[in-house]
Order: structure tokens, then sequence, then C-alpha cells
């Protein structure tokens, strides 16, 4: 016996249609926030390396106060 | 000479008879039949694909080599010619490519095979588990930014109380140089 294909009605599809478009809207709009969060990150990511430079700047500074206050002939 | 002048044969079959014809089943339905039942020809091309693309000559179907360039004309000294009057015609503008979903009408119920429709709400609770992953996932990251903002605090604090200190520092190195 052939296989007879079984459909399903469906019958408010517009509404559907219309719910998957904005669907789809949000979706972009998800995309672009996503977009944004990562431009932000990766500024922070830049202030923090900056930060991590200064820091080690200050850390060399202070090494050579440090060094130079207590063994001051060997910066003579 | 019996056969040219003998009796005329009776045909056996007998012969139709005509009948009358109401003169209406001649005439053409004077109500217009139903738009839906009329397959427009528009509609059959936009079902078949043909005049939604704008189809290039042979070029967009098989690659040709450059064609080779021609020999300039050799330019005789000839009186400028009028330019031949062209109507400008407004040019048609290649057809945008419709998505399946817009050139069906929206119009009544759908149908859509079982397997479709399983599929479509297998995808559906897929689509559902990803979004409370990703809601899960935007805790996490609520939390961290939280944790991220109370590091930047500790590290704020430190900063100002290493520049504090070394102010004081700084204060007590110049004090002794000016004693």
């Amino acid at each position: 016996m052939e296989r007879m294909p079984v459909f399903v009605k469906i019958d408010e599809y517009e509404e559907v249609l219309s719910l998957l478009k904005t669907v789809r809207g949000k979706l972009d709009d998800a995309k672009g926030t996503l977009a944004k969060i990562h431009e932000l990150k990766n500024e922070e990511d830049h202030h923090l390396e900056m930060w991590q430079n200064s820091l080690e700047e200050v850390e060399k500074k202070v090494d050579f106060i440090d060094h130079s206050l207590n063994e001051p002939e060997r910066y003579q | 000479m019996g056969w040219l002048f003998g009796k005329k044969k009776v045909p056996k079959v007998p012969l139709p008879e005509g009948h009358l014809v109401d003169d209406r089943a001649l005439r053409f339905p004077s109500s217009p039949t139903s738009r839906e039942r009329v397959i427009e020809p528009e509609k059959v091309k936009e079902a078949v694909g043909i005049g939604s693309k704008p189809m290039m000559k042979e070029e967009s179907i098989f690659p040709t080599a450059a064609p080779a360039p021609m020999p300039k004309p050799k330019m005789s000294k000839m009186p400028p010619m009028p330019r031949p009057m062209v109507s400008r015609r407004p040019v048609p503008e290649p057809m945008m490519e419709r998505s399946p979903m817009e050139s069906m009408s929206m119009e009544g119920p759908l149908f859509v095979k079982v397997d479709v429709y399983q599929r479509v709400l297998g995808e559906i609770d897929q689509v559902k588990e990803d979004l409370q992953q990703l809601g899960h996932l935007s805790r996490e990251l609520e939390a961290s930014g939280f944790n991220n903002e109370d590091n930047f605090t500790k590290l704020k604090r430190s900063v100002k109380n290493m520049h504090d200190k070394l102010l004081s520092m700084d204060k007590v190195l110049f004090k002794s140089q000016g004693d």
C-alpha cells in the first residue's frame, strides 16, 4: 500500500510569520548589542593593558628609590 | 444495362436524427470565473522562477575570454553627423529576488507535512533551551561584572594609598634636604 503524506493544518500562520519576523528583528538587535559589548570589552582590555604598563613603570621607579635609599653606594 | 437504372438501395442503418440544442449552451458564461481558479501567467513565472532575476547574456553562465581590442577606425575628416534622436524610455529596473515567503499568498490556512511540523517543533524546543542557556550565561556575566567592579574599586583604593605614601615619602625626603 502506498504511503500517503499527512499534513498538519495551521490556521493562523500569518500570526506565526509576524512573530517570526519580530523574533528576527530581536535577533538582529541582540547581534548589534553583542558587537557593541565586544567593542567596549576591547576598549577595556586596552585600558587594562595601559594600567598594567603604568604599574610596571611605577614598580621600576619604586625599586630604584628603594635600592638607592638602601644601598646608596651602588647608585653613586 | 440493368445496373444503371436499377432500384435504389435503401441503407440498412438508420440515419441519426437531429435534436434541438439550447442556445445558452453555446454562449460564454456571463459571470467571470473566480480569480482563485485562474492561474495568471505571471504567477506561473514566479513559481517557476522565470523573471525573478534578470538573466544576463551568456557571460553570466559561460566564462568568456576578454574580447580582443578592436582596431580604432581611422577618423576621416567628415562633418559631424547630427545625433540621432533617441527616445528616452524608462529603463525597467531589475526585479528583486523575492523570498518564497513573500511570494506566497498570506490568506487561508497552511498545510505542513507532519515530518516538517515535527521538525519545526523540535527546533522551537532547541531555541527555548538555547535561550535558557543564554539567560544563565547572562546571570554569570552579571556576577562577573560585579566582581570586576569590586576588583576595580580595590585597585583604585590601593593606587590611592600608594600615591599618599609616595607623597608623604616625598615630603620626608624634601624636608631632610631642606634641613
